[in-house]
């Protein structure tokens, strides 16, 4: 073997590893910070994922092979339902909050509105068991599952022999998800001096970090705390949050912050989905009673009563949606179907 | 022949003697054995109860030698379920130990609650993790008793839960037979403490499932023939 083969052999490996590492998508930004699930980020293969993506579309995970998680995750919506305030599940059927948009959650310990869920690897269970959801079991899609070569051929390979298994099953979405990361918001050009804000864009960056930064903290634009915000319970729903998990008093009402990446394509908002404009939503924090003692004490700054203000501050926050991310066709419903 | 004949006697002794070793799992109605389906009549409440579904998770388990002051771990997490017969029995190493103590705690510790999804008796699919809400239900008592007054008589206690200040996990230490390694769980003195009548669905973390499985640890006791 010449020294040239070997250059050239060297050369290729470690473009593939490169290229490899980008298609698993584990990269991030500098300036964000260590993703709580940094190991399994960097562990999880690239066919793993794509189990995962597989398994993400497939309607057989709901009871009458109907509903796939992608049916109130779509990644053209930053995997969040659009139009409707509600979850939508099997026989037409609606739930008790709102779909949230699914990104970014290796930097996230709890999950749900409420933090329920306190492992990714677990949460694919709450909608998949739910009888407004999907109602199906997971020993029942596992069955569903075995009856498929191709799956059996998947997980074979990714898992090795017998590697058909409900905890292998978990981990595979949890890869897929773990993979969906948006950092190319036009927020990420300027942080990388790929692009510069617009003057009013300034002007909304300055309002945001005075009146928002404090729970949506940038480069993932949440803190990921469970927050009592000031809105009115809805009495269809009874929804006290947080306090359903923990059943302390003072936890009653506080929902998760949820990220303002990806804002365009998400509404409605709110755990409950009651505002469908960003107008809105500042219209509510302006018109908060910050008098009350119940209040975050950090809500008392997210007032923003001017209306021009308001126009800034929503341009700084249109700066955050990721089409990179949103049009990604890696993330898109796979060739198998 | 007469060799191998020798060779066969030896190992089906070693593997008798093994197998007393292994800690064994028993199940009464206070002086009755505990059969699934089976009625007992509980005389604290003029009632009755019928048990369909007993599963518990015992984890840490541990071995101590009092005299030599060592310890060791026998198993990390052990399923017993009532209607699996295999799983009544927990493995153990053969050792030479003198007087044991048992300790383990009855339940799934909040480090194994918080850390993802596991193989082996911690699977998902074993019917012991809650869903709707991240974590392992770790005692599931389920059947009929004439008192209670839900749909079809029935009782369903899912206990678990591994926030403080309802952490359910309970610990449990006992004095055991070095030679015949038994444990004696007793549902009668459960329900000689507990009104159907008035507790019959305890299905989520909470004052109520922290209590019940304080009464349900007290019902482990070492065996005594």
């Amino acid at each position: 073997m010449t020294n040239k083969s070997i250059f050239w052999g060297l050369l290729c490996a470690m473009m593939c590893s490169i290229g490899l590492s980008w298609i698993g998508l584990r990269h991030y930004p500098n300036y964000f910070p260590k993703p709580y699930y940094e190991g399994r980020m960097t562990d999880m293969s690239v066919p793993e994922i794509d189990l995962g993506r597989h398994l993400f579309y497939d309607p057989r995970l709901s009871r009458d092979n109907s509903i796939s998680c992608a049916s109130c995750h779509s990644p053209f919506n930053a995997f969040a339902h659009s139009d409707h305030d509600l979850s939508h599940g099997i026989d037409d059927q609606i739930g008790t909050r709102n779909a949230p948009g699914l990104f970014n959650l290796g930097w996230q310990t709890e999950f749900m509105w409420d933090g329920a869920i306190n492992h990714l690897d677990m949460q694919a269970l709450a909608p998949m068991t739910h009888p407004k959801e999907m109602d199906e079991s997971l020993t029942n899609v596992l069955q569903k599952l075995s009856t498929d070569a191709f799956y059996r051929k998947k997980f074979e390979n990714v898992y090795g022999p017998d590697g058909l298994t409900g905890p292998n099953f978990l981990r595979a979405l949890t890869a897929f998800e773990l993979s969906l990361i948006s950092t190319d918001a036009y927020y990420d050009k300027v942080t990388q001096n790929r692009a510069q804000f617009t003057k009013q864009q300034v002007r909304g960056q300055a309002l945001f970090t005075k009146h928002c930064q404090s729970c949506h903290t940038a480069p993932l634009f949440s803190n990921y705390e469970f927050v009592r915000h000031t809105l009115k319970i809805d009495s269809t729903l009874d929804d006290l949050g947080r306090f359903m998990v923990t059943l302390r008093s003072q936890d009653s009402a506080r929902f998760k912050v949820p990220s303002l990446r990806n804002l365009s394509f998400t509404a409605p908002y709110m755990h409950d989905g009651r505002f469908h404009s960003l107008r809105e939503v500042l219209n509510h924090y302006a018109q908060t009673d910050t008098a009350r003692p119940d209040v975050d004490p950090r809500l008392k700054k997210a007032v923003v009563a001017d209306a021009v203000d308001k126009t800034d501050l929503i341009a700084f926050l249109l700066t955050l949606n990721d089409t990179t991310f949103v049009f990604n066709p890696d993330h898109r419903l796979p060739y198998h179907y | 022949m007469t060799r191998k004949f020798f060779h066969a006697c030896i190992l089906f002794f070693a593997a008798q003697w093994a197998m007393a070793q292994d800690l064994n799992f028993e199940f009464w109605f206070n002086d009755a054995p505990l059969v699934l389906g089976q009625t007992y009549y509980v005389p604290q409440f003029a009632d009755s109860v019928r048990i369909e579904k007993l599963a518990f998770y015992i984890s840490d388990v541990v071995l101590k030698d009092l005299e030599k002051q060592n310890a060791t771990k026998i198993t990390d997490v052990h399923l017993i379920d009532l209607s699996q017969q295999h799983t009544l029995v927990v493995e153990r190493p053969t050792l030479n130990h003198e007087a044991q103590l048992l300790t383990f705690n009855l339940g799934i510790d909040s480090t194994r609650q918080v850390s993802g999804v596991f193989s082996g008796p911690l699977d998902p699919t074993k019917g012991m993790y809650w869903t709707w809400q991240s974590g392992y239900i770790n005692t599931k008592l389920q059947g009929t008793s004439a008192s209670s007054s839900a749909r079809n008589h029935k009782f369903e206690f899912h206990l678990g839960g591994y926030r403080m200040p309802y952490n359910t996990l309970q610990h449990v230490a006992l004095l055991i037979n070095k030679k015949q390694p038994k444990i004696m769980v007793d549902l009668g003195a459960f329900f000689d403490t507990l009104s159907i009548n008035n507790t019959n669905h305890v299905m989520r973390p909470g004052k109520e499932a922290l209590a019940l499985s304080q009464l349900f640890a007290l019902t482990i006791k070492p065996y005594d023939e």
